[in-house]
């Protein structure tokens, strides 16, 4: 590329070529049309110079600014000598070559920083906010949840208060008044609501063998309401959502249908945790409710056979981790290693809820 | 001027990489800055434009800032929050006192905001015209404020009470103020249009445009930008110089149809370089029939200082 350095006066556009050499505090510059006249500028009187490629500006003076023009090779040596001066100041500090690459970096940063904050931050911040909730917010919310869940299910009353009568057998060792409701139906199922609602299926009671199963799954399910799982879940679920919404735009369309199902897979992975989590906390209140631990195992080997057995089982069980890991995981735990006889209480409020389940 | 020869002058150097990771760079900081880096990111876009454009061989320099948009960006937010402050107002005093008194504050709320457009365009031109350099001579526009905003109502009043029928001639009042009155250095320009005929491109090209169900559009963009362009005329002393848009439908069509799908097909960070290619396509399509005579381009703007138009212009989306 061809060399070419021009002078403007500020006064005119006229072209006057020169050459321009760099000194300690000074900038000369030669007319080359004009005998070689030297004009001395001094770098104080330089407001600014630019690098663009291979075009240097340098702005000289007061309004109207004198300016030299360079493209070519030389562009970026003089841009270089000018540099060295630290008091000169030089503008657009995003124009350089490596343009390209800054932006690659930010973004990757930037999209880094989104999915800390997505799988991260924020259901930290939406577990810490689900604990801020108070208590009767809480169990408002479970009851209404209850009721929408009573009003379209059937409810078996005897069985229901079977089980809260055994239920009242045992220290919960917990904040919240634990309620149980048995709905009839085949599906091996139970689940626990915020505030202490606790919903089982006559399907899960019938496959029972021992009174210490139903312990078991009521630990289980208690463990999850003191935890406040089910708060925190909904917090986060509710959070995931409101940062798709804010990021996209709108949750709609092939991004968020993608965003939607990394959040799913998120849920899942989140639920195990929650579930080992119950099965250890379950597992404690049966041990200080001197209640022989292997009803745990029993109660996990039943699921893992009923899982292998029928397919409508697969629904409630796909969020729990594998049953066999489970059981492996309660079976190392020292605890688990005791054993106590049945209370006679529990075995019978135990076998009415089970006759009544039939 | 049968038998001129005219030439392509204006060249865009503009390099994809580089507009690519501008547009890149711009969009994360006006999204992290919540928008407030968007003078910025404005300014930067115009200094990318300017410097990539080459007349007779130098570039054009624009000398705005961030800081000064971002001065012109807070006054239009604060000229929007007031104006929505008395709808408000007037709204609230409709429910509780007198919807008399409500209406009257809507009328003057609008009409203030009638009576800031000519302000914005006026301001927008001043700004944006001070700022631009070609070999470190400034553009500049020397338009009166009263005398235009007198101007702009008296065209606007006419085009409402004509039912938009009078909209041609208000825009080439328009362009003619403007451009009259648009210097750089001792160069002169002006716009020699009849608005006659941009009714009938007008007329001719919404008829057509509706009959070919939107195809007809390209061409009638092609009209109108001829239409502009070649009633524009650079004027040095005694000399007049034609400028002529060689640009055809086709070429609009195909530029907007791959830019399209290369923003689609990037997920938008192509932006950049459908920018470059609407630069490029433009300026190898503008001829001039001679050249300014530099030597005798003579510096005669003052120093001008204020944002606030350009950024009002680019809110109220006004463009003239």
């Amino acid at each position: 590329m061809e060399n070419k350095c021009v002078y403007f006066d500020g006064q005119s556009a006229q072209e006057h070529p020169c050459t321009l050499h760099v000194a300690d505090d000074c900038l000369y510059i030669y007319l080359t049309q004009h005998n070689n006249q030297q004009l001395i500028i001094n770098k104080a009187n330089i407001v600014n110079y630019q690098l663009n490629f291979n075009h240097l500006t340098v702005k000289i003076g007061t309004y109207p600014h004198q300016v030299v023009e360079c493209y070519g090779t030389d562009a970026n040596g003089l841009y270089q000598a000018l540099a060295q001066n630290s008091v000169l100041k030089t503008s657009q500090g995003f124009f350089n070559k490596n343009m390209l690459l800054v932006a690659l970096v930010a973004s990757a940063v930037f999209i880094g920083l989104g999915v800390f904050a997505f799988f991260v931050a924020l259901p930290w911040a939406a577990e810490k906010s689900a604990t801020l909730i108070p208590l009767n917010a809480e169990k408002q919310l479970g009851e209404s949840i209850a009721a929408s869940i009573t009003q379209s299910a059937t409810i078996n009353d005897s069985a229901t208060v079977y089980a809260n009568k055994y239920v009242a057998q045992l220290n919960t060792h917990t904040n919240y008044d634990i309620h149980v409701t048995v709905i009839e139906s085949d599906e091996i199922n139970a689940f626990a609501l915020p505030g202490g609602q606790l919903f089982v299926y006559t399907g899960i009671i019938k496959q029972m063998k021992t009174p210490e199963e139903f312990a078991a799954l009521l630990g289980h399910e208690i463990s999850h309401v003191s935890n406040q799982h089910s708060l925190k879940s909904i917090c986060r679920t509710l959070s995931s959502s409101l940062f798709i919404a804010a990021v996209f735009g709108d949750v709609s369309g092939i991004s968020a249908g993608i965003v939607q199902q990394a959040n799913e897979f998120k849920q899942l992975t989140y639920s195990r945790e929650l579930e080992t989590e119950a099965d250890e906390k379950g597992l404690e209140m049966m041990v200080q409710n001197k209640i022989n631990p292997k009803g745990m195992i029993d109660l996990l080997t039943m699921l893992d056979n009923e899982a292998s057995n029928t397919p409508a089982v697969l629904a409630y069980f796909s969020t729990h981790p594998e049953t066999i890991i489970r059981i492996k995981n309660i079976k190392a735990k020292p605890i688990a290693k005791q054993t106590f006889a049945t209370a006679p209480a529990l075995k019978l409020w135990f076998d009415k809820l089970q006759t009544a389940s039939k | 001027m049968e038998n001129q020869e005219f030439k392509k002058l204006l060249k865009f150097n503009g390099d994809n990489s580089k507009a690519v990771g501008m547009f890149i760079i711009n969009q994360l900081l006006t999204l992290v800055t919540l928008g407030i880096y968007y003078p910025w990111a404005k300014a930067t876009t115009l200094k990318y434009t300017y410097g990539e454009s080459e007349y007779l061989g130098t570039r054009f320099e624009f000398h705005g800032t961030g800081k000064e948009m971002f001065i012109g960006f807070l006054k239009a937010i604060g000229v929007i929050i007031l104006f929505y402050a008395l709808m408000g107002g007037a709204v609230w005093l409709g429910i509780n006192t007198s919807m008399v008194v409500a209406y009257l504050i809507i009328a003057v709320a609008y009409i203030g905001f009638l009576l800031l457009i000519p302000a914005a365009i006026h301001g927008s031109n001043k700004y944006r015209l001070s700022r631009s350099s070609w070999r470190g001579i400034h553009f500049g526009y020397r338009g009166d404020l009263k005398e235009f905003t007198k101007l702009f109502l008296k065209e606007m009043f006419l085009t409402i009470v004509t039912i938009g029928i009078y909209a041609s001639w208000f825009h080439v009042s328009m362009r003619k103020y403007v451009l009259g009155h648009t210097r750089f250095g001792n160069v002169e320009f002006k716009f020699t249009g009849i608005a006659s005929e941009l009714f009938v491109i007008r007329l001719k090209g919404i008829i057509l445009t509706i009959l070919t169900l939107g195809i007809y559009g390209f061409w009638y963009m092609k009209d109108i930008i001829a239409y502009e362009v070649n009633n524009t005329k650079i004027v040095q002393g005694e000399k007049e110089i034609s400028i002529r848009s060689t640009l055809t439908g086709g070429d609009i069509f195909v530029m907007l149809i791959t830019n399209y799908l290369i923003i689609i097909f990037t997920l938008g960070i192509g932006f950049g370089i459908a920018l470059n290619r609407i630069m490029r396509v433009t300026y190898s399509n503008i001829e001039f029939d001679s050249e300014i005579d530099t030597n005798n381009l003579i510096q005669t703007e003052e120093e001008y200082k204020d944002a606030a138009g350009d950024d009002m212009l680019s809110m109220l989306d006004v463009s003239i």
